[in-house]
């Protein structure tokens, strides 16, 4: 069992760790990598958007329109002559944004209902359940269209629409981790010490219930990416104006009849690229922190 | 050694049900090969019980199992031969040795709770068993057969519709029982069966054991860290560590003079309520990591009476009186 | 029989759920900032109007009295009037409803039978090649939106093959009409089943080229987690002492594979596709948009575009009702075929 100095330690370690520590344990450790490599080559590469853009995204007459990739234009052009690289490298700030903020509102909220939740128990627990386990049954898009499409568009609405959506899967993972960790001894043995609800909480359980925590908000970032590109391809997403992956998919879908692949190709594929950077690290974190029999 | 034998019963009636020779099973692991059977030989005759005891972990379990080549992967057997009632288990194929178990082998698992399949039931279990090595026979025929095993195992006939998880762990275990011995194999091979069983069933199931052993004239394979069973049931013993075979010998003998070092503590540890006065002893340190074996003999570092040889040169099987025992005690070569 | 107590108890679980959605349903609508009304018209009437459209809508009652309302006329199937026309919301889901069932199904099916089987051949191939590709297809199929798949199938397969319509469910005047006898006539509303109750099979084939391209699409994105659920399933059943045991009776490979491996692995398959059913409902309204497929999905798309707020609350209404009654009848046939529950 670990004593507090030890559980801090452990904190630590996990929270800012070396990457080769990573290479250490294996495949799960090399997935890991692989995944956040991935997804800061997309994170660097929206932050520098304002220097290595070739153009402007929104300047409408860019190029010619509709133009086949070629050198001047690598990527191509839409419908609007806007050049598509110059769409691409912007593209992704929305997305990520949204992704950041809504993971941020899970937190903030599913973790500590979920703990008090689980560590009080009672009616709370039981009625506190019950609500998130509807939300969780319900299918996640219907949901957070019903949200989206109440409060209307922008970054902060779209966020909160997501986080209404998987706050249960939060609440859940703390609540089941804590009526495990709950019952241990060294978790009684503090409580005959005479320890504070308060300070159990924050110092013995907490610590042990954040490693599954970061397993599933790693995950989650993809959950919300794919969210948000499926409120923006229904029309709920941001305000034209803005460059957006989501929305080059949803009006290139227009021009595909005639032809023009390469308007929704490489936007689609930087979204793939985008989750399936934080799903391989969020699968390669969980099978770290919860090795599975691999034999 | 053919892989079928001539005749049912064998070719002659004084070759030894199973023959092992020179066995050596290894794991590959990710990390490192580690050795859980290293060069046993090992013959159980017609007839008899033969105790297997060891530490957890000391390859007896494998060993039981290589017998009827049911090492799970990543495990394989290496080298040597075992013979099965005339039948080459190592090199016959896939198909011959699948008619052996169930038919010739019965096996016991030392885990009933999980040893059965949950969604089948009883009657399904046992009919399914029969049809598989005797495809003629009907189902209601097969049911019969099992019911009348049931009673014999003292289980109410009518549970034959019953599911496992309506069983206590007792019953399984007859279930199991009854289950290896369905065919009238001649050899059985019980693994820990009573080691996640309570006392009081655990006498009735070795009752049981008796029992069936006497009315089926079987030969009895008993692998167990039980000590006491191993007194009560065998007539000969055969102690395992780190995976070599390091004593063998009649029960009385071993009981009265046990002559490995490592016999000796084990027998010294099991606590005895009629001496007054006893120190409650043990073995100090562990057994080893069986990736990495020490040099020499494999108990060398747990041993009082270790001297310089058993550090260096590993100890061979030497005849001693009438049993024998791999250790340098005794081997004054 | 447990089996039915296990049944009453679990109707009566769903019932506050099915309730605390409802009502969650209904508050998101009214409750949240904006009223629907004002943004439904986007500044273009006068108040006069948005007072009569109230109170065609019942919107003008009290809170209470319209929750209530809701509530009652949810009971009579009532799901409420479009603000585009005042047509019954029911009716409009009723119609559009068996095109999304008939692509649910065809999606699931081939999400089922593509992730077991990669998963079991993984299972089997353990830390082979075989093995890794198969769960890179599956964490690689999770992370692909629906709706991007959709159209890069659309454009290999549709306009670069010319292989598939990329749309539609079927060419106009192809419908098929089920079984007619005189008066008689019995549709599903499927067009895969009613084609052949008209036993015509060149509609069947039709209706079958429409179907491929949205249900493979579905069906990809779906089956990764049951790839990866069979596969994990199976490696843990492959390795359970009753397996060892089996093969220790001398059953032949193929029945231990059968009889016990999959046969135990199979009940979480099960649940799994119960759970799977809200994604895909999520998915078949990205897949529907893509495709032009007439479905429910599409219809709320629609909905959306716009603002017909009663509308869209009946539709996300009935999809909550879906879901609770295909969970409830996923965890009743999981009790009948494992009897562990049961007894």
């Amino acid at each position: 069992m670990m004593t507090y100095t030890e559980t801090r330690g452990r904190i630590i370690v996990q929270f800012f760790p070396r990457v080769a520590s990573l290479r250490k344990r294996g495949i799960a450790g090399w997935i890991t990598i692989v995944g956040l490599a991935m997804v800061s080559a997309v994170v660097l590469m929206t932050a520098a958007a304002p220097w290595i853009s070739p153009h402007d995204p929104n300047e409408i007459g860019t190029g010619p329109v509709l133009a086949y990739p070629t050198w001047s234009f690598p990527l191509g052009t839409n419908h609007l002559g806007q050049d598509m690289l110059s769409r691409l490298i912007w593209g992704g700030s929305t997305m990520l944004q949204v992704a950041v903020l809504s993971v941020l509102v899970c937190l903030v909220v599913g973790v500590p209902v979920g703990l008090l939740s689980s560590y009080v128990g009672g009616l709370f627990d039981k009625s506190a359940s019950l609500a998130m386990d509807s939300i969780y049954a319900f299918p996640g898009l219907v949901l957070a269209i019903a949200i989206a499409a109440m409060l209307g568009p922008g970054v902060v609405n779209m966020s909160l629409s997501i986080a209404v959506v998987y706050v249960p899967s939060y609440y859940r993972i703390v609540r089941s981790q804590v009526l495990s960790i709950k019952e241990l001894p060294y978790v009684e043995a503090a409580k005959t010490l005479g320890a504070p609800a308060r300070s159990t909480l924050l110092r013995y359980i907490l610590p042990n219930v954040l490693p599954s925590v970061v397993a599933v908000a790693t995950v989650n970032f993809a959950d919300a990416i794919l969210t948000a590109a499926g409120l923006t391809f229904v029309g709920l997403g941001l305000p034209v104006s803005i460059p957006d992956w989501g929305w080059d998919l949803t009006y290139g879908r227009r021009l595909l009849p005639s032809g023009a692949w390469w308007v929704i190709t490489f936007p689609g594929l930087m979204i793939v690229i985008l989750a399936l950077g934080f799903a391989l690290a969020g699968e390669g974190l969980s099978e770290l922190l919860n090795p599975k029999l691999k034999e | 050694m053919k892989c079928l034998p001539k005749f049912m019963g064998g070719e002659e009636e004084n070759l030894p049900l199973l023959d092992i020779q020179s066995l050596v099973v290894e794991y590959y692991t990710l990390k490192a090969v580690v050795k859980a059977v290293d060069r046993v030989s090992l013959s159980v005759e017609k007839g008899e019980t033969l105790g297997l005891v060891g530490e957890s972990g000391c390859g007896k379990s494998t060993l039981g199992l290589s017998a009827i080549r049911l090492v799970p992967s990543p495990g394989r057997i290496v080298s040597g031969s075992v013979a099965l009632d005339g039948i080459d288990v190592v090199n016959c194929s896939e198909e011959e040795i699948r008619l052996v178990r169930g038919k010739r082998v019965g096996y016991i698992f030392q885990d009933p709770m999980t040893s059965l399949n949950p969604v089948k039931n009883i009657g399904d279990h046992f009919v399914e068993m029969i049809r598989t090595h005797e495809p003629k026979v009907i189902r209601e025929d097969a049911l019969k057969r099992a019911e009348d095993m049931l009673e014999r195992l003292g289980i109410v006939p009518e549970r034959i519709h019953d599911f496992p998880h309506q069983f206590s762990g007792g019953m399984r275990q007859r279930v199991m029982i009854g289950l290896a011995l369905a065919l009238n194999p001649n050899l059985l091979i019980a693994d820990e069966p009573t080691t996640s069983l309570d006392v009081i069933v655990e006498a009735q199931i070795v009752e049981l054991l008796k029992r069936l052993k006497e009315s089926l004239n079987l030969t009895l394979i008993l692998i167990t860290h039980n000590i006491g069973l191993v007194a009560e049931m065998a007539d000969r013993v055969a102690v395992m560590y780190a995976g070599r075979l390091i004593e063998l010998g009649d029960t009385r003998r071993l009981f009265e003079k046990p002559l490995h070092p490592y016999t000796q503590a084990l027998l010294n540890s099991v606590p005895n309520i009629t001496k007054k006065g006893q120190v409650l002893s043990w073995i100090p340190g562990a057994p080893p990591d069986l990736a990495e074996p020490p040099p020499g003999c494999p108990y060398h570092p747990r041993c009082s009476f270790a001297f310089d040889r058993c550090m260096k040169e590993e100890p061979l099987l030497v005849k001693h009186d009438d049993s024998e025992v791999a250790c340098h005690l005794y081997d004054k070569r | 029989m447990a089996l039915r107590s296990y049944i009453v108890s679990r109707i009566l679980l769903t019932i506050p759920m099915i309730l605390l959605l409802l009502t969650l349903v209904f508050f998101i609508i009214r409750v949240l900032p904006g009223d629907p009304v004002l943004v439904h018209f986007e500044k273009q009437a006068t108040p006069a109007l948005i007072e009569e459209f109230r109170r065609q809508l019942g919107l003008d009652k009290p809170l209470e009295q319209q929750y209530f309302d809701y509530l009652v006329g949810l009971l009579h199937g009532d799901l409420g009037k479009s603000m585009a026309d005042f047509s019954s919301v029911g009716q409009q889901i009723f119609s559009a409803f068996p095109a999304t069932l008939e692509l649910s199904i065809f999606s699931i099916a081939v999400a089922v039978l593509l992730g077991v089987f990669l998963g079991a051949r993984a299972s089997r191939s353990y830390n082979s090649i075989e093995d890794h590709s198969i769960r890179i297809f599956g964490i690689v199929s999770y992370a692909i939106p629906v709706f991007f798949l959709g159209m890069v199938f659309q454009l290999i397969f549709g306009i670069g093959l010319h292989l598939f319509p990329t749309g539609g469910r079927i060419s106009p005047g192809m419908e098929p009409r089920g079984l007619t006898a005189g008066d008689f006539q019995l549709s599903t509303g499927l067009y895969t089943v009613d084609s052949l109750l008209e036993g015509n099979l060149q509609k069947l084939v039709e209706a079958l080229r429409y179907l491929m391209l949205p249900s493979l699409t579905l069906g990809i994105v779906l089956s990764g987690i049951f790839v990866r659920l069979t596969r994990s399933n199976m490696l843990e059943t492959l390795r359970l002492d009753f397996v060892t045991a089996a093969r220790a009776r001398g059953l032949s490979e193929r029945a231990v594979l059968y009889g016990y491996a999959l046969r135990n692995a199979f009940l979480p398959i099960l649940t799994m596709m119960g759970l799977q059913f809200a994604a895909l409902l999520a998915g078949a309204i990205l897949t529907e948009t893509t495709f032009s497929w007439p479905g429910l999905g599409r219809y709320l798309v629609d909905r959306i575009a716009f603002r017909d707020y009663t509308a869209i609350q009946g539709t996300i209404v009935f999809f909550g009702l879906l879901v609770a009654l295909v969970s409830l009848i996923v965890d009743i046939l999981y009790a009948y075929l494992d009897p562990r529950i049961r007894f």
